[in-house]
């Protein structure tokens, strides 16, 4: 499964990306095995830009793809999903979108993506640049990290005991609630 | 059946168990965007929200986690359901607060809050109560103990009625409810008494507003009176509404509401810059064959009103929770007309099927209370999507509600003392 790791809220701000720009943001992972990073590219226009992501540590690069605007429209939020980079816990990371240059000698203008972003700049775990400018925003988006079904449910349900303990008086009063009715209801049944 | 028949019997007592373990593990985000703006008055002291949301920071309380969309109903839904959380708020506690407003950018200290499933139960209470008005106002349509019974179980154990509120977490219960209230009082002859009714149940959602016509038609002996009866059915939503009337944010967002006007989408282009709404089209053929065949059949009231919410819901890309509106008057033909029972469980079919093809994250997603990573699963329309193009599937499924809308319609239109 890929769980979510860190996840930064929209709000309405919007960042405005044309071809020779780059866009980044950096992040803290808190888990290993980071393997998608989500941002929310808009391409109402329906342009066809070749487009890089790149996924670095440092100047390192860890993972990059190629893809193209053309699969972006303006609904959805894109997962960039690669293998896994399996020790990813506690490391700070930063993701670009890159736009090439254009190389059509007739384009007269940039064509413009725009990408949503996050009014100010309170998460703490990295910032958002535009063409190596700090943009005073943060990106919306979101990293996950990949778990094993198997590992998946066994921390679902080892929360749930501690999870009713930290509330027990709603527990009581509801688990007395539920009771009631389902002792009157066998009974009924059993007459 | 008495009130005391009615809580005693075993599918009341059954439907009940299942409202009360759902109610603590299951929300969408909608249910905390709501509470969000109902706050204000129990715990802030706050008796206009309005201006909470015109005047508030955009920051993550007012913009991030909810936005300003919470704050587009009447305000006696915020003075109802805040009014239920005062009287509640010593179970809430303090740290409500914090919890409604937010941890920054860290939601997983918000999805498991110690006392996330107390908050959740807490909030779905007045959906409890309001559901068992409509229950009881239900049972008032039948006389005979085995239609009755009947009633109940098609009202009390169906799941639409059970997931809207209590999976979900949506308040349209609430109009619902004192609709049905209204629709049951005109079919007794108290023409002002339903129109009264009307107008409280537009107060809490706007769409009765439109219905009201049928109303003063059916139930108006004259045309003085029909003015009379559309009047005082504005009454209660002019008299709860007009003290936010200067607020440019009421007026723009409640009154005009984006959403009021969602059946304004759908047009036919007629020539230059002109087109016509079908559903103003269909509105108006039911309109005149209410005029002309209805007039003083105060048993048929719903018979138009279901019409027009049919067709609503065949011409409009409705809100899931919208479609709560007409279950009520979907079980009383159910339970008056056998044939009816399978198109039923058709219905029902059907709305489940538009659920998991909507972008509303309301399938699997509504259950990260109980574990988070309930978030982390596929969508239900990305499953489907694996399998068919979804947007042609999402086009079937409204063509497929179309052509259900259409039948009903012919089907109780025929029958005119349905």
């Amino acid at each position: 499964m890929h769980r979510l790791d860190v996840h930064q809220p929209l709000t309405t701000s919007l960042l405005h990306f044309g071809q020779g720009s780059r866009i980044s943001q950096t992040f803290y992972s808190h888990r290993d095995n980071l393997d998608i990073v989500s941002i929310c590219l808009r391409n109402p226009d329906r342009y066809q830009i070749p487009l890089q992501f790149v996924l670095s540590e440092g100047k390192q690069v860890v993972r990059s793809l190629d893809f193209n605007s053309a699969n972006i429209d303006f609904q959805d939020c894109t997962k960039f999903q690669f293998p896994k980079v399996e020790d990813s816990a506690n490391k700070t990371y930063q993701v670009e979108i890159i736009s090439p240059k254009s190389t059509d000698p007739l384009s007269i203008s940039p064509l413009i993506l725009d990408v949503e972003a996050h009014t100010g700049t309170d998460y703490l775990g990295g910032v958002a640049s535009l063409n190596d400018k700090d943009t005073g925003l943060d990106l919306h988006f979101k990293t996950f990290y990949h778990q094993s079904i198997q590992d998946t449910l066994v921390e679902s349900l080892t929360q749930i005991p501690p999870r009713i303990l930290a509330d027990w008086g709603f527990f009581v009063f509801w688990g007395v609630l539920v009771g009631l009715i389902l002792a009157r209801l066998l009974k009924r049944n059993s007459k | 059946m008495t009130i005391k028949q009615i809580i005693t019997s075993k599918i009341f007592l059954l439907g009940l168990l299942i409202r009360l373990l759902l109610m603590p593990f299951t929300g969408h985000w909608d249910i905390r965007g709501i509470n969000f703006a109902v706050y204000n008055l129990p715990f802030k002291g706050i008796t206009n929200v309005y201006e909470v949301a015109s005047t508030g920071p955009v920051d993550y309380a007012v913009n991030v986690n909810f936005g300003r969309d919470y704050f587009i109903y009447p305000p006696l839904t915020y003075f109802t359901l805040g009014g239920v959380m005062t009287a509640l708020k010593p179970f809430y506690g303090g740290e409500f607060v914090n919890w409604i407003q937010g941890y920054g950018n860290d939601l997983l200290s918000v999805i498991t809050h110690p006392h996330v499933w107390r908050y959740l139960f807490l909030m779905k209470i007045p959906y409890l109560l309001f559901d068992f008005l409509a229950l009881f106002f239900l049972l008032r349509f039948f006389s005979k103990g085995s239609q009755q019974r009947l009633a109940l179980k098609y009202w009390w154990l169906n799941p639409i009625v059970i997931y809207l509120p209590y999976v979900w977490g949506q308040f349209d219960i609430i109009p619902t409810a004192l609709m049905l209230v209204g629709v049951w009082l005109g079919s007794k002859n108290k023409p002002y008494s339903s129109a009264l009714l009307f107008g409280l149940a537009a107060s809490f959602k706007n769409y009765p507003l439109l219905l009201l016509p049928f109303l003063a038609v059916i139930l108006g002996k004259n045309l003085w009176q029909m003015a009379k009866l559309f009047f005082v059915g504005l009454l209660p939503f002019i008299l709860t509404t007009m003290p936010f009337w200067s607020h440019a944010f009421f007026r723009g967002t409640v009154l005009f509401s984006w959403q009021s006007q969602k059946m304004l989408d759908f047009m036919w282009a007629i020539g230059g810059f002109d087109g016509v709404y079908p559903f103003f089209i269909g509105y108006a053929l039911i309109f005149l064959w209410t005029a002309y065949k209805l007039r003083g059949k105060s048993s048929s009231l719903a018979t138009p009103m279901v019409m027009t919410l049919l067709w609503y819901y065949a011409t409009t890309n409705f809100h899931q929770q919208w479609f709560m509106w007409i279950i009520p008057y979907l079980v009383i033909a159910a339970v008056r007309d056998a044939r009816l029972r399978l198109i039923g469980l058709w219905v029902i079919g059907l709305f489940f099927f538009r659920l998991l093809e909507i972008q509303a994250n309301v399938t699997s997603e509504l259950l990260i209370w109980l574990a988070p990573a309930f978030d982390d699963l596929p969508k239900s329309r990305y499953l489907l999507s694996l399998g068919y193009d979804i947007n042609r599937l999402r086009n079937l499924v409204n063509s497929l509600f179309m052509g259900t809308a259409l039948f009903l319609s012919w089907y109780l239109g025929r029958d005119k003392d349905a």
